[in-house]
């Protein structure tokens, strides 16, 4: 792909990138465009090559995916400063969040990393199991346990919010 | 909720989710700006010879422990013989000693034969016939039969 075809795709791909990328830093706005901005740097300077083996967007999730790991891993590392801890305890302006999607956001939050990467990217993006086993680098058959298992606690969690 | 309901419901909200995250993603072109910004700031190469270089200090690192290591092997003291130690020829086993008993020296030479006594053994052997006819009889012993003893 040339350089202008990727920057199209990039563009195509933005706003799902951007909602992968909040799924993947825990609903931080701040650390999701930190995260895109360095995943869209490394697709751009050749440190994230395209092969061509999947979809580009399996590809750019991966992108994405590997880069807020590494930032998670590098700020468990340095050890966190008290203004990020400060920031990272603030709760998320709710008033304006409606109340379904506060549910959905506290049920999530609630299952374990894996399944709730697996069940944005199926629910969410509109991936089959197999595209989201390829961009979390996971077999097909765990993609799959995480899939059953998370959507099961899911939905007891919803269900549970909603009768009380 | 069977099955089919709850996949039709979580895909709703989730899509309602990502609709709204998107809606509130930052602008394309000024993401995109202030990585270029951010690429010209920093220059890659250097990055890249950075870590060419920690890869190649870590392998020189590694190359130096692993010689040591096998030095420290290769030149373990070997056991040395303490100059006043037997050769093999000269050692005996310790329970040696228990062989030795009492009359061993007769199995360990050859016995020796003497010449043969005149008029003794040797004579006879050699046949006189009627030797033992010519023993006097008055010399013969003579077991005196007694009464009562076979009957």
């Amino acid at each position: 792909m040339t350089p202008e075809e990727i920057e199209a795709e990039l563009e195509r791909l933005h706003g799902a990138g951007f909602a992968w990328a909040l799924a993947c830093c825990g609903r931080r706005r701040e650390d999701a465009e930190d995260v895109l901005q360095t995943s869209y740097l490394k697709v751009l300077d050749g440190r994230a090559k395209f092969a061509g083996r999947s979809s580009f967007k399996t590809f750019l999730f991966g992108v994405i995916r590997r880069t807020a790991s590494e930032t998670r891993r590098r700020n468990a590392w340095r050890g966190l400063r008290l203004d990020d801890w400060m920031r990272r305890k603030e709760p998320p302006a709710s008033e304006t969040v409606p109340e379904e999607r506060l549910t959905l956001q506290a049920a999530l939050a609630r299952l374990a990393r894996r399944q709730r990467q697996v069940l944005t990217l199926v629910f969410a993006m509109g991936m089959t199991v197999e595209e989201a086993a390829a961009t979390l680098s996971i077999s097909v058959g765990s993609a799959r346990v995480h899939y059953d298992r998370g959507k099961r606690r899911l939905a007891g969690l919803i269900g549970a919010k909603e009768r009380a | 909720m069977n099955p089919r309901d709850l996949d039709g419901e979580l895909t709703r909200r989730f899509e309602e989710q990502r609709r709204a995250d998107e809606a509130e993603a930052p602008d394309f072109r000024e993401l995109m700006a202030r990585a270029r910004a951010a690429a010209k700031g920093r220059d890659f190469a250097p990055a890249r010879q950075g870590r060419w270089a920690r890869r190649a200090v870590f392998t020189a690192a590694a190359s130096v422990a692993l010689a040591i290591g096998l030095y420290l092997l290769r030149s373990a003291p070997e056991p040395r013989m303490p100059s006043n130690a037997p050769t093999l020829a000269d050692w005996k086993a310790p329970t040696d000693v228990l062989l030795q008993t009492p009359g061993a020296e007769l199995l360990a030479r050859l016995p020796v034969l003497l010449s043969p006594v005149p008029g003794g053994e040797a004579d006879e052997r050699e046949g006189a016939p009627g030797a033992r006819e010519a023993t006097p009889r008055s010399t013969q012993t003579k077991v005196p039969h007694r009464k009562g003893v076979e009957s």
